[in-house]
C-alpha cells in the first residue's frame, strides 16, 4: 500500500512504516528528553536551611527509570548532559601518594595527575581525582546516643581538623558521642572511598608497595572580587590538605 | 537517476509549495517533511570522516596506559565494580542515591572490556585497543561503513564505560557514534537489486577511496537513512545545548557574568597578584567577560532557534569553533570542542558543502583533490522514478539545499 501524498517532497512509504518510524523517533527522543530532565538540580536557596539540591520532576524520573531509561542505558545514551564544567567556581584537586615498603619507609611519592603524563592521560587522572571531592555532610545528634545493651555507640569516620591548622584535616574515627552536639561534619562518601581504595589496590599491585598513604590537596578558586577588595590575602587561597592515612588495611 | 540530472532539475524546479503554504502546513506534514525527506548523503559522509578522525585521536593518546585506564585490574578494579553494584542495606549510608540500589548502578553500563579475556588480560586489552583504532580509521575512510559503523559504536561504548575515567565529553562521542551507526546501517538499504554483500557491508561509494577506485559517487543521491541519522543527531545536539545552557543558569556566577573569570585564573595555578593584574580596569575587564558569558548562554539556550536556519549558519559554526578553542585552550578540556563542532557540521546542507568545495577548488593544488568521482547512476533508485525531483525540491524549500555534485560547480 502506498501512503497517500503527505507532501510532494516527502519520500513515499507505506503508512505503517511512517507510523512505525515516527513511534520509534518519538520514543527515542522522548527518552533522551526525560533523561536530561531527570537530574538533580541546584544548589537552590532553601530558606533557613541554606541551599541544597532538588530532586528531578517525578514524571521525568519515572520515565527515566522505566523502559525508556533501560533502552538508553542499553544504547549508552543515558547521559543527562549537566556538564561538570558548567559549574564555574569549583576547587581543583590533586592526589599525593606515598608508597611504603614493609619497614614503613617511603619508596616513592606520586602526584596524580602525573605532570609527566601526556595531556589526555592527565585529564583522565584529573577525572579520577575529582571523585575525591565527593565528601558528604552529616549533622551530629542533638543529644547523647544511647546504644542497645551490650553494644557501643556508633562510630563516625569524618574529616577532623588538625589542631592549630586552618588548612589541614585527617580522617578520624570517633564515637558519635565524642563529637560536639548538633555540629555539621564532613565525611568521605562511600563513593569517594570506593575510588580511593580501588586506586590504592592498583598502586600496590603495580608498584609492589606494602602500604600506601594518600593525601588529597584542594585549591579554592580566586574570585573576581579580589580586584575590588584588597582585604583578600594569599593565605586564604593556600592549599587545603586532607590526609586519608594508610589505606592499605 | 544521475546526480547531474538531479542538480539540473533542482536548479530549474521551482518549489510547488510557496513559503506561505510552507508555514501553514499541518503538524503531520511538517513532521513528515522534517524526518522523511531524503537528503544527499554527502553531509553524513563528512560527519563520518570527521568523527572517525576524532575517535582515533581520542583513543590514541592512551596507548601506554591501557591496563591502568581500561583494565579490570586498573584504577577501578573488579572489587570496586562488585562493591559499586552491591545493593545497599537498610540503615547503611548510601550517597549514591535514595533508592535501594548499588551506588554505581546508574553509572556503570555495559562494555566489551568487562569480558575477563579482554579487560582482564594485557594482551586482550591491547588487541581490543589496536583493533578499535583500526576500525575507527577504516570507518573514517568509509571502508565497509555498515560494519565499521557498528564496530565503532561498540568500541566507543566499551572504552567510555569505565567510571574512574568518566568525562562529560565522552557523551558527545557516544552520540556521534550511535547516530552514525544508525545512518550507515540504513544508508542505501532501499536500493533495488542490492547485492547481499553491499546490503551487509555497505558500499564503497561514500568512501574517500571512491574516486581512486573509479567507484560511482553516492554523495548526491538522496537517502532517507542519511536524513534520519542527521536529523536525529541535530535534534539530540539541540537538546544537549539547551539543557547545558539551562544548567548553567543554576549557578550565580553565570547570572553574574563571572563564569569565564575562573578558567582564566585556574585554582591552584593562578596567584593573587595575577588575579589582580586587571584591577585598575576591573569594570572594563568584567564588562567583556560578562558579555562573553552571556553570549555563551544565548548561543546555547537559543541554539534551536538558529541552528536550522541557513542565514544563521555562520553563527552556528563560528560559535562552535569559538567553543572548540575555548574548551581546548581556556578550560583545557579535550574532546568536547571538536565533538561539538562536528555535531554542528550535521546542520550544514549539501548545497553549502558544495559551495565550500567550489571555493576550495579554486585554490591551486586542491582542485584535483576535490574533483568528484562519477555519480552512482545505477543505484539512485531509492524512491519511485516519478518522484525523482521531489527530494531536491523539498530540501530546497526547507533549507535552500539541493542535490548536488561536489566539486563540479
Amino acid at each position: 500500500m502506498i501512503q497517500p501524498r503527505l507532501d510532494h517532497s516527502v519520500l513515499q512509504l507505506p503508512r505503517w512504516l511512517y507510523v512505525l518510524a515516527s513511534v520509534v523517533i518519538i520514543f527515542h527522543l522522548g527518552a533522551v528528553s526525560a533523561r536530561v530532565l531527570a537530574a538533580m538540580s541546584g544548589p537552590w536557596p532553601m530558606g533557613q536551611d541554606g541551599s541544597g539540591e532538588v530532586y528531578p520532576p517525578q514524571f521525568a524520573a519515572s520515565v527515566a527509570d522505566g523502559l525508556p531509561g533501560k533502552y538508553l542505558k542499553a544504547v549508552r545514551l543515558d547521559r543527562d548532559f549537566h556538564f561538570t564544567s558548567n559549574r564555574p567556581n569549583q576547587p581543583t584537586y590533586r592526589m599525593e601518594v606515598k608508597l611504603k615498603d614493609e619497614h614503613g619507609q617511603v619508596t616513592q611519592t606520586l602526584t596524580i595527575p602525573d605532570p609527566n603524563a601526556n595531556f589526555w592521560v592527565q585529564h583522565r587522572q584529573q577525572a579520577l581525582v575529582s571523585y575525591l571531592a565527593a565528601d558528604a555532610t552529616m549533622r551530629t545528634p542533638q543529644s547523647e546516643v544511647i546504644p542497645p545493651p551490650g553494644q557501643k555507640a556508633p562510630e563516625w569516620t569524618y574529616w577532623k581538623p588538625v589542631p592549630n591548622s586552618m588548612t589541614k584535616a585527617e580522617l578520624a574515627k570517633e564515637s558519635v558521642n565524642d563529637l560536639a552536639r548538633g555540629m555539621t561534619v564532613f565525611v568521605p562518601s562511600d563513593l569517594e572511598m570506593l575510588f580511593v581504595r580501588s586506586y590504592v589496590r592498583h598502586l600496590r599491585r603495580t608498584h609492589g608497595a606494602t602500604s600506601v598513604d594518600v593525601t588529597r590537596v584542594a585549591h579554592d578558586p580566586i574570585p573576581p572580587a579580589v580586584m575590588f577588595d584588597s582585604g583578600y590575602t594569599a593565605a586564604e587561597f593556600e592549599a587545603r590538605t586532607y590526609s586519608y592515612g594508610d589505606l592499605s588495611k | 537517476m544521475n546526480a547531474n540530472r538531479l542538480r539540473d532539475k533542482s536548479a530549474t524546479t521551482t518549489p510547488t509549495t510557496p513559503s506561505a503554504d510552507h508555514n501553514d502546513e499541518g503538524m503531520v506534514r511538517g513532521w513528515a517533511r522534517f524526518w522523511f525527506t531524503p537528503t544527499p548523503s554527502l553531509g553524513l559522509h563528512i560527519v563520518r570522516f570527521c568523527a572517525g578522525l576524532l575517535f582515533v585521536f581520542w583513543l590514541l593518546p592512551f596507548a601506554n596506559h591501557l591496563d591502568d585506564l581500561f583494565g579490570l585490574d586498573g584504577w577501578f578494579d573488579r572489587e570496586a565494580y562488585a562493591k559499586g553494584l552491591e545493593k545497599s542495606t537498610p540503615g547503611q549510608r548510601d550517597v549514591g542515591g535514595p533508592e535501594d540500589r548499588g551506588m554505581l548502578e546508574p553509572v556503570i553500563g555495559w562494555s566489551l572490556l568487562y569480558v575477563p579475556r579482554i579487560g582482564g588480560s594485557s594482551a586482550g586489552l591491547a588487541a581490543a585497543y589496536w583493533c578499535s583504532l583500526a576500525v575507527f580509521a577504516l570507518f573514517a575512510l568509509g571502508v565497509v561503513p555498515r560494519v565499521t559503523g557498528v564496530l565503532s559504536w561498540l568500541a566507543v561504548a566499551s572504552f567510555t564505560a569505565g567510571p574512574a575515567i568518566a568525562y562529560d565529553g565522552d557523551g558527545y562521542l557516544l552520540v556521534l557514534a550511535f547516530y552514525l551507526m544508525v545512518g550507515y546501517v540504513l544508508l542505501g538499504q532501499r536500493t533495488r537489486d542490492l547485492g547481499w554483500t553491499r546490503r551487509l557491508f555497505g558500499s564503497w561509494d561514500g568512501s574517500v577511496f571512491a574516486r581512486w577506485l573509479g567507484r560511482p559517487s553516492d554523495e548526491a543521491r538522496p537517502s532517507l537513512g542519511a536524513a534520519l541519522a542527521l536529523r536525529l543527531l541535530q535534534v539530540h545536539l539541540a537538546i544537549i545545548m539547551v539543557i547545558s545552557g539551562l544548567h548553567k543558569l543554576q549557578f550565580g556566577d553565570w547570572w553574574g557574568g563571572y563564569a569565564l573569570w575562573y578558567p582564566f585564573y585556574p585554582a591552584g595555578r593562578a596567584t593573587l597578584d595575577q588575579a589582580r593584574a586587571h584591577a585598575a580596569e576591573a569594570r572594563t575587564y568584567l564588562f567583556f567577560l560578562s558579555a562573553a558569558a552571556y553570549a555563551v548562554l544565548f548561543w546555547q539556550i537559543g541554539f534551536p532557534l538558529f541552528a536550522w536556519r541557513r542565514r544563521w549558519r555562520p553563527v552556528l559554526l563560528v560559535g562552535a569553533l569559538i567553543g572548540w578553542l575555548a574548551d581546548s585552550f581556556l578550560y583545557e578540556l579535550p574532546l568536547m570542542g571538536p565533538a561539538l563542532f562536528i555535531g554542528c557540521l550535521a546542520f550544514v546542507t549539501a548545497e553549502e558543502w558544495q559551495a565550500l568545495f567550489g571555493l576550495l577548488a579554486r585554490v591551486p593544488g586542491l582542485s584535483g583533490l576535490l574533483a568528484s568521482p562519477a555519480p552512482a547512476e545505477e543505484e539512485a533508485v531509492e524512491e519511485p522514478e516519478e518522484k525523482a525531483e521531489t527530494p531536491a525540491a523539498a530540501v530546497a524549500k526547507e533549507e535552500s539545499s539541493t542535490c548536488i555534485t561536489v566539486g563540479q560547480s
